[in-house]
């Protein structure tokens, strides 16, 4: 008798340690993860392995981690698939995963995410919307509105016109990439907010047109932008890179981070920061903040990039404080001719 | 010297080397930290430079284009640009120079311009390091460091000159301040004269005045409230009592004058005087020696007298008893019993005057023997003779107390006839009494008659006797004066005369206080 009652108790006694025991990771799980159970929809307009969509997502899982957030992704395709129906049923596609997946938050990057999926389904509803990567006119979409804020994606082209005017010799300037909607966007923005109506295009679709229309620019203008080769059918990197760099006698430029091999400076936006943005935001509206409070910002981080291959097609020298500065590559073009140099300089 | 010249060159004494030597130490710590100041900050700025180079170098270096010829030369050109309006001061500028070719590159020279660098003295003071040089009339302040990778030598220069204005202003300052405060202390102190000093001067000729005896002098006045003010109004004060007291001494020295005269006058009568009665005193002491002599044969004479009566009566008293006992012994029974007492009578007369008369020859021999002082142990004398009267009267109960330790200065032969005399008396007097008491001891002060005189140490002999009518004290003393029948206490009445002598003898007193019935206590000194 006396034995059943001690086996009884140290029953009792094993239970309520396991009991405990589980609270008590449960507690601990809630202070090392305060948002656990929320969840993000992270809606890319753009393909997952395209480099602006991986810093983004670089950034934005830098941001949620730790914080026990749920993040799923849909990649919208849209840079690869350029008809306007993909683009409506992509749309929908997100708008049903929002359904079934039932997100506390969603972040949308680029235009397409806001003009297919936002705009028409999110807008004005309870669901909290994050953008970022827009690079049109918030006013386009109604942005900001009771439920969406986010980041305007301005390009650090402002930066790259001086310090390539700088490098050039005459103003003469050329804008250069696919020929595409967007690119023309971006064409006619560079062309209205920095040239004044004198920026030439020099739009192509294929790798051959690009290569007529690059020795064609090297002879018409002081500077050239080689924005974007995206949309350029037939692109080959290596060919590229060795064709420019025999090729470029004037300062080039670009503001996106894979134009860096082409080009002689790059200034680009940094995509984790927005996507660092992005996931900081969703964390303060989790915390209790909303939408409506917190004010659209600007993308500020810029990095810069110095091509010396280059830099020494097109015969110049660049000043220590712009090497200072900048990432510099193409370092090794330097190394089979240089000299000693002389004493006594 | 007077006392305010001496403030003054005081003041100047103290001034004058004190403002010197702090403008000397002033100078030479401003001249110190000058030099310090500017080897620092000439330091830092080479230093500046030489970190725009260190970075510019580092930079290329990572770009990978440190070896690259046109990107040296723009970054060196880039420099140059930086620091080619560099000022440092007025004076002060950056000089870069290329070696080894001694090349200056800033600031740039025109063309046929001759290089302003001494780059002999760079190379002679080393790889860094600050030196003075001499470029024409100027003295030049340098400090220089290199920069090995692109054999740049950065140096830095400044005029001297400009490098010390500080040191000379200062000392323009101090002199005016010097000379200023030289003003200004000279009037502190010539105020400081002229309140303290000048009084206390006025003070010094006063004194001066007045101890050579001229009273006349105008003394000093003040209405300083401070301590020489309260100096002169005392000195002032202590003057006016001064000349008072002065002339209450004059009037009292011609008093005193006066007085002397008079007592000398006066003197010379008391000498006068004074030698009357030396001659008066001289001729009265022939006439007391004269006397005494007359005196001396007389007692001397007296004195045989007394010997030869009492010696001589004594034959006839013996004659005279021993017939009587011859009588009673031969013919008593032949006489009646009347006879017999009147024989017996005879006998104790002619023993009775037999007595008497070894009384007076035994007081004759005291009067007239040598007396020799020397301490003497009353105590032992009395508890010697009280033993004696206890072995000739052992049936006797006397208690006799006996005060230890009592000493005396005087005869002990005669002394002793006195303690036998007072202690017989007392041991014959206590004779009625069952439990006799007899004291002998010593009081300080004690003075129990009118008469006595007050002296220092009493003897005493009490005793708890018979005592006497204090009435009779006086006769006490007398020769065969008895105050009790001789039937009651026998004796002859000569024993306190013999005391009363031989005290008298030692120079000191003898009395008694009693009363009948209450017993009786003799003192003496001695």
């Amino acid at each position: 008798m006396g034995l059943r009652i001690v086996n009884g108790l140290l029953l009792v006694i094993f239970l309520t340690g396991i009991v405990t025991t589980a609270m008590a990771e449960d507690s601990a799980k809630d202070l090392q993860f305060p948002y656990r159970g929320k969840k993000i929809l992270w809606v890319d307009s753009y393909n997952s392995d395209y480099e602006w969509s991986s810093g983004i997502e670089k950034g934005l899982r830098d941001a949620l981690h730790g914080s026990g957030v749920e993040l799923r992704v849909f990649h919208m395709d849209t840079k690869r698939h350029l008809e306007e129906d993909f683009h409506r049923q992509a749309g929908q596609r997100a708008r049903k995963i929002i359904e079934e997946f039932r997100p506390d938050v969603v972040i949308a990057s680029d235009d397409n995410a806001q003009r297919h999926l936002v705009v028409p389904y999110l807008k004005d509803t309870d669901l909290p919307v994050i953008f970022c990567g827009v690079n049109e006119d918030l006013d386009n979409y109604g942005y900001p509105c009771s439920n969406v804020t986010g980041m305007i994606e301005d390009e650090m082209a402002e930066g790259l016109v001086m310090h390539l005017r700088r490098l050039a010799k005459g103003a003469h300037a050329g804008i250069m990439g696919a020929d595409v909607h967007t690119m023309r966007v971006v064409a006619d923005q560079y062309n209205k907010q920095f040239f004044d109506g004198q920026l030439r295009y020099y739009l192509v679709r294929s790798f051959a047109e690009f290569k007529e229309a690059f020795l064609r620019a090297q002879q018409e203008v002081d500077m050239l932008l080689f924005r974007n080769n995206s949309g350029i059918t037939g692109w080959d990197a290596a060919a590229a890179e060795a064709f420019v760099a025999e090729h470029t006698t004037v300062p080039t430029g670009s503001v996106l981070p894979w134009m860096k091999p082409y080009n002689l400076l790059t200034i680009a936006k940094i995509p984790e920061e927005q996507g660092q943005y992005a996931g900081t935001t969703a964390l303060r509206i989790f915390a209790g903040a909303r939408p409506a409070d917190l004010p659209v910002v600007r993308n500020r981080l810029a990095h810069m990039v110095v091509n010396l291959k280059m830099a020494k097609a097109a015969d110049l020298v660049l000043p220590v404080s712009l090497l200072q500065t900048a990432e510099v590559i193409g370092k090794e073009v330097y190394k089979e001719a240089v000299a000693p140099l002389p004493e006594g300089r | 010297m007077k006392l305010r010249y001496k403030f003054n060159l005081l003041a100047l004494g103290v001034l004058l080397p004190v403002g010197i030597a702090i403008s000397i130490a002033g100078v030479f710590t401003i001249e110190r930290l000058a030099y310090r100041m500017n080897r620092k900050l000439m330091e830092a700025e080479v230093v500046k430079v030489l970190e725009d180079i260190r970075s510019a170098h580092k930079v290329l270096t990572e770009s990978g284009v440190a070896a690259v010829d046109s990107y040296v030369r723009r970054a060196q050109a880039d420099i140059l640009d930086k620091y080619r309006d560099f000022r440092f001061g007025r004076t002060g500028r950056i000089q870069i120079v290329a070696e080894p070719s001694s090349r200056q590159l800033l600031p740039q020279l025109a063309k046929q311009q001759n290089p302003d660098i001494i780059y002999d003295e760079i190379v002679a003071q080393g790889a860094q390091g600050f030196w003075e040089h001499a470029h024409g009339k100027k003295e030049q302040f340098h400090y220089h460091a290199g920069f090995p990778a692109w054999n740049w030598v950065v140096l830095m220069s400044v005029d001297v000159e400009e490098m010390l204005a500080e040191r000379n202003a200062f000392l323009n300052q101090v002199t005016w301040i010097l000379l200023l405060g030289l003003v200004v202390g000279l009037l502190i102190f010539a105020w400081f004269a002229r309140t303290i000093v000048a009084p206390v001067q006025q003070l010094s000729e006063a004194a001066l005045a007045i101890s050579q005896g001229d009273w006349k002098k105008n003394l000093p006045q003040s209405n300083a409230v401070d301590e020489v003010g309260d100096l002169t109004r005392a000195f002032s004060q202590m003057s006016e009592h001064l000349s008072a007291a002065h002339g209450d001494l004059a009037k009292q020295a011609k008093a005193l004058q006066n007085t002397n005269t008079r007592l000398h006058l006066e003197i010379t009568e008391h000498q006068q005087t004074q030698q009357e009665i030396f001659h008066l005193n001289q001729e009265l002491e022939q006439r007391v020696l004269q006397r005494t002599a007359q005196l001396k044969v007389a007692n001397q004479e007296l004195e045989a007298f007394a010997y030869s009566v009492s010696h001589d009566l004594r034959a006839p008293l013996r004659s005279i008893d021993g017939f009587s006992q011859a009588l009673l012994d031969d013919y008593g029974e032949q006489l009646d019993e009347e006879g017999q007492e009147f024989l017996q009578r005879v006998r104790g007369a002619s023993q009775r005057m037999a007595q008497l008369i070894d009384d007076l020859l035994y007081l004759s021999r005291i009067t007239r023997g040598e007396m020799i002082r020397q301490p003497v142990d009353l105590s032992s004398l009395a508890d010697l003779v009280s033993k004696e009267l206890q072995k000739n009267n052992p049936q006797r109960q006397v208690e006799m107390v006996v005060q230890p330790e009592v000493k005396a200065d005087g005869d002990p032969r005669l002394l002793r006839v006195v303690l036998e005399n007072l202690l017989s008396n007392a041991w014959k007097f206590t004779g009625r009494r069952k439990q006799g008491r007899i004291e002998f001891g010593m009081e300080r002060n004690r003075s129990t008659t009118e008469d006595a005189p007050p002296v220092e140490l009493v003897y005493y002999v009490r005793d708890n006797g018979a005592g006497f009518d204090p009435a009779y004290s006086e006769k006490l003393f007398g020769v065969f004066q008895r105050l009790h029948r001789i039937d009651e206490f026998p004796g002859t009445g000569i024993g306190l005369a013999t005391v009363q002598r031989i005290i008298h003898r030692h120079g000191g007193q003898v009395w008694a206080d009693g009363e009948v019935e209450k017993g009786a206590t003799f003192f003496f000194t001695l």
